[in-house]
């Protein structure tokens, strides 16, 4: 399915006759990727549901202000990255961490340890080890293949800071694998 | 995504990491997402931002609405208070009206104790011809003609005056006495 680009839409949304026209493309677009990018940071489908739903309403009640100082793309993923992170925030990550680790527990347990569902299961544990930013700089790179440039505007770092921090982040994760498979 | 950056991203994971380079991206969480999810939530979320949008259509405080409020409110004040006492003048008016026609229509009713009208319900009417005929002396024309104890035409007002030292005949004295 084909829909209008960002400006495209932004221009539909700006316009009181079409702005249910333009909610509807914005949200057909980007439902899906902001689903994935939150759900890797939250790891539950209830929890990724809720962040998305917050998300897209913080997107809406403040689309109208959007200064286009940065893309729309970067500027919706900024807002769906520091919602994930509030919502780990709120729950301490205690419960997430402890579901997580049985889960993958289990699944290692499962599986010959060089298999490819059980290196990733072991991926998952390995990338919940990072710290938050880290992590999401890591997923923005390794899942959705970003170019450094728009994680910054989203993160709001330097290119140079995120790239030490994305090479960082692999050579945790490798060890983690090393030092478990 | 440019195939460019794509490739970027790969060839640097590749030299960075062999073994996390080597690791299939398959998505091991798309299996628990509900069947329909997406097309739900999207729905859901529209739901959400027609009510905003709704919300944000509703119209705005004009500038100044507070500045001007104060006066506004004293000349609707000044204008209920005009109204309400324009009211009151004019139930005072209708009340003494009313007043005045009830008291008049008792004053006429009292008056009219003894008028023709109510003596010909209260009265048998041969009786009361028989009165009228006995006391014809003491009744005005007008109450005789009602009573048919006169004709209308007896009533015109002659030209002739009455010849003088003239002696009305016997039996004649009622028509002499209209016929002036």
């Amino acid at each position: 399915m084909s829909f209008p680009d960002d400006k495209d839409i932004l221009e539909l949304i700006r316009s009181e006759a079409t702005r249910n026209e333009g909610f509807r493309f914005l949200v057909a677009r980007y439902k899906e990727k902001l689903y994935w990018h939150i759900r890797r940071m939250v790891h539950e489908h209830e929890d990724a549901d809720d962040v998305l739903q917050n998300t897209f309403m913080k997107v809406i009640r403040h689309i109208e202000g959007f200064k286009e100082q940065s893309s729309l793309y970067t500027w919706i993923y900024r807002i769906a990255s520091n919602e994930a992170i509030n919502f780990l925030h709120s729950r301490q990550r205690q419960t997430k961490e402890a579901t997580l680790g049985l889960v993958s527990a289990a699944s290692v347990d499962q599986h010959d340890n060089h298999s490819p569902e059980a290196m990733l299961d072991l991926l998952a544990r390995a990338i919940d080890t990072l710290p938050e930013k880290q992590k999401l700089v890591f997923n923005l790179r390794y899942y959705d293949e970003m170019p450094y440039h728009q994680i910054a505007e989203i993160t709001e770092t330097s290119e140079g800071a995120l790239k030490a921090s994305y090479h960082l982040a692999v050579r945790k994760i490798e060890d983690f694998l090393k030092a478990r498979a | 995504m440019k195939r460019s950056e794509t490739y970027n991203v790969k060839e640097e994971l590749e030299q960075l990491s062999p073994l996390l380079a080597s690791l299939p991206k398959k998505n091991t969480m798309v299996d628990d997402v509900p069947a329909g999810y997406f097309e739900k939530a999207e729905k859901e979320i529209l739901a959400q931002a027609r009510i905003h949008s709704y919300e944000g259509s509703k119209p705005g405080l004009p500038d100044g609405y507070f500045a001007g409020m104060e006066d506004r409110f004293m000349a609707s004040a000044e204008n209920k208070k005009s109204k309400r006492r324009s009211m009151v003048i004019f139930l005072f008016q209708a009340a003494a009206a009313v007043f005045v026609v009830v008291l008049t229509s008792i004053i006429v009713f009292r008056n009219s104790g003894a008028s023709g009208a109510d003596l010909k319900e209260d009265v048998a009417q041969e009786e009361y011809f028989n009165y009228l005929q006995e006391n014809i002396d003491e009744v005005d024309i007008e109450t005789l003609a009602e009573y048919d104890l006169v004709d209308e035409s007896d009533l015109a007002v002659s030209q002739y005056p009455l010849p003088v030292n003239s002696e009305p005949e016997n039996g004649q004295l009622f028509d002499s006495e209209i016929n002036f």
